[in-house]
């Protein structure tokens, strides 16, 4: 009874499968020829999936510091009060500050760049980075374009620039005259580690995180283009529906130095840091802002982290997530400029 | 560009003839000729998968399967892989065999940033041992993505106007280290586990280097 009920589908199969071993061939030499006509690429050729950097694009701005070529803008009168504006990442670049340029109307001198390994500024491999080596960095950039030793210098850093900008301060408490920081990570490897996970975790039913994962099926290799390429792809997920830093969109960026990044990463894995030891020193008063709407950061962490400063100004900006500097501009802006008036004085 | 149309052309050989998720090649039966599969587990991503396998009578025995996988997610149709693909019995003694899979992919992958779409091969060599209710069994294997074409989206274009849509070749090669065991039920079910490590090419890590996959097959 089963058999003779399954003949006629058997039977069907069989045809199928004659069809399909026909069909299956042909289209394949079909595709081969078609393809054959298609032009094709590397995905590590020069300039087809990431922009080009200043060691590959001489018409682009830079400057060489302590052995490396960095992509550099400047903006207003250089005798001019220097605000230095360090971006995140690492790895991110200064694409996304440009508004910052509006504080030459208040007086300053805006320096932006290109952290080491990130944005347009030249590549370098993975134990070329360390915690030292962007504070020597940050160092060599502002002695580039300080006048003298009367100019003063102030710091404004936004996620891991904010960081790097306490790092500094902790290594030379004395040198800097103001300092605006948005959402550090955290001031120790503890507290940033604790930060990053409540942000990082993949959610195993979401598309999101199958996103991010997804594509690693599609792009492997060790070629730095290649892995930017992908860094750059999986950081839809910063600004996904949904995510946990409360980022609105996609802020423009150049190029995500992905080997910067899990190189950083992976050296305060290992090494761990902790930029509070000086901070006691630092008397000036700190413009301290976090966002509203990151739900990994909050007040609580906002007040944990700034407490290693001795005379802060803790400010929430509302209405925002975690590109506060980028999406609300007009939220961050009058702050930061109140505060400088304030300093400035 | 030679080589490329060569893999493709050995691929789609290879895949003209057939390929399979755990074959138990002791309980396969005359009148058991036909299979359908399904399984869930981690694949790049939370991913389903179900197909369909038919034997076919050859020197050896051999199985040729299509099979469609996607990961989980809000959008159920902007990323999935196709497979069709052969798996052959190469050798068999005393309960204990090896065997060869090939399979040609297409893979589709989207996001707010690129549509990618992908044809590639996967081949793999499964030995162990198998007895009509069970098998257990190792697996190596590699994935390539031989051929990606990337189109990028207005908010991409964006930030760089000049980024390059079009072909790419040899974009991703994965390699798979593993086990499988199946457990046979009755005369029609099987229920099939995968576990195992999957290696990038380069130094290069994924973001979850693993694989795992719990399955059922009806055999009818």
């Amino acid at each position: 009874m089963k058999d003779h009920r399954m003949k006629p589908f058997q039977e069907f199969l069989q045809k199928l499968n004659r069809t399909l071993r026909f069909g299956s061939a042909a289209g394949w030499i079909l595709f081969a020829g078609l393809f054959a006509a298609c032009e094709t690429h590397e995905m590590d050729d020069p300039g087809l999936l990431v922009p080009l950097t200043v060691d590959e694009d001489s018409s682009l701005p830079s400057i060489h510091v302590n052995s490396t070529q960095l992509h550099a803008q400047t903006f207003g009168n250089p005798n001019d009060p220097m605000l230095v504006v360090l971006h995140g990442g690492p790895g991110g670049d200064h694409r996304y500050l440009l508004n910052c340029a509006e504080f030459v109307n208040d007086g300053f001198f805006v320096v932006l760049y290109d952290q080491r390994g990130g944005g347009l500024s030249k590549r370098h491999d993975a134990d070329a980075y360390s915690i030292q080596i962007f504070v020597d960095d940050l160092q060599a950039v502002i002695d580039h374009y300080r006048g003298g030793p009367g100019q003063k210098v102030f710091l404004l850093g936004h996620s891991w620039g904010a960081m790097l900008a306490t790092a500094y301060v902790n290594a030379h408490p004395g040198t800097i005259s103001g300092l605006v920081l948005a959402e550090p990570g955290g001031f120790t490897w503890e507290d940033t580690k604790a930060y990053i996970e409540r942000f990082k975790t993949l959610h195993p039913l979401d598309e999101t995180s199958n996103d991010f994962v997804y594509l690693d099926q599609f792009i492997t290799g060790d070629n730095h283009r290649i892995l930017d390429y992908k860094a750059g792809l999986q950081a839809a997920a910063n600004f996904a529906d949904g995510n946990e830093t409360g980022v609105e969109g996609m802020e423009p960026y150049w190029r995500f130095g992905a080997v910067c990044n899990k190189a950083c990463l992976d050296y305060a894995d290992e090494h761990g840091f902790d930029f509070t030891s000086h901070l006691g020193q630092f008397t000036t008063k700190v413009l301290f802002v976090y966002s509203e709407w990151n739900k990994a950061y909050g007040r609580t962490h906002a007040e944990r982290v700034s407490s290693a400063y001795p005379n802060v100004q803790l400010e929430e900006i509302p209405g925002t997530g975690h590109e506060m500097t980028y999406f609300a501009w007009d939220r961050f802006y009058p702050l930061a400029k109140n505060y400088f008036n304030e300093v400035s004085k | 560009m030679r080589n490329v149309i060569l893999t493709i052309i050995l691929a789609g050989a290879l895949a003209r003839v057939g390929h399979a998720q755990t074959v138990n090649w002791a309980s396969m039966k005359n009148d058991r000729s036909n299979v359908v599969y399904a399984s869930y587990g981690y694949d790049f991503g939370v991913a389903a998968h179900a197909g369909y396998g038919r034997f076919v009578p050859t020197i050896r025995p051999l199985l040729i399967t299509f099979d469609y996988s996607m990961p989980m997610g809000g959008r159920w149709t902007d990323d999935f892989k196709l497979r069709l693909g052969t798996h052959v019995q190469l050798l068999e003694k005393n309960g204990f065999a090896l065997s060869g899979k090939a399979m040609g992919n297409f893979r589709r992958h989207q996001t707010s940033l690129v549509r990618m779409a992908s044809f590639g091969g996967e081949f793999a060599l499964v030995a162990g041992y198998f007895k009509p209710a069970f098998h257990a069994a190792v697996e190596l294997s590699a994935d390539g993505a031989v051929v990606t074409h990337l189109k990028h989206s207005r908010l991409m274009k964006r930030d760089f106007p000049r980024i390059h849509d079009g072909w790419y070749l040899n974009t991703g090669v994965h390699y798979f280290y593993g086990i499988q065991a199946v457990k046979s039920i009755g005369r029609q079910y099987d229920v099939n586990l995968r576990l195992g490590k999957t290696n990038a090419r380069g130094e290069h890590e994924d973001v979850l280097p693993v694989y795992a996959q719990l399955g059922v097959a009806r055999r009818f």
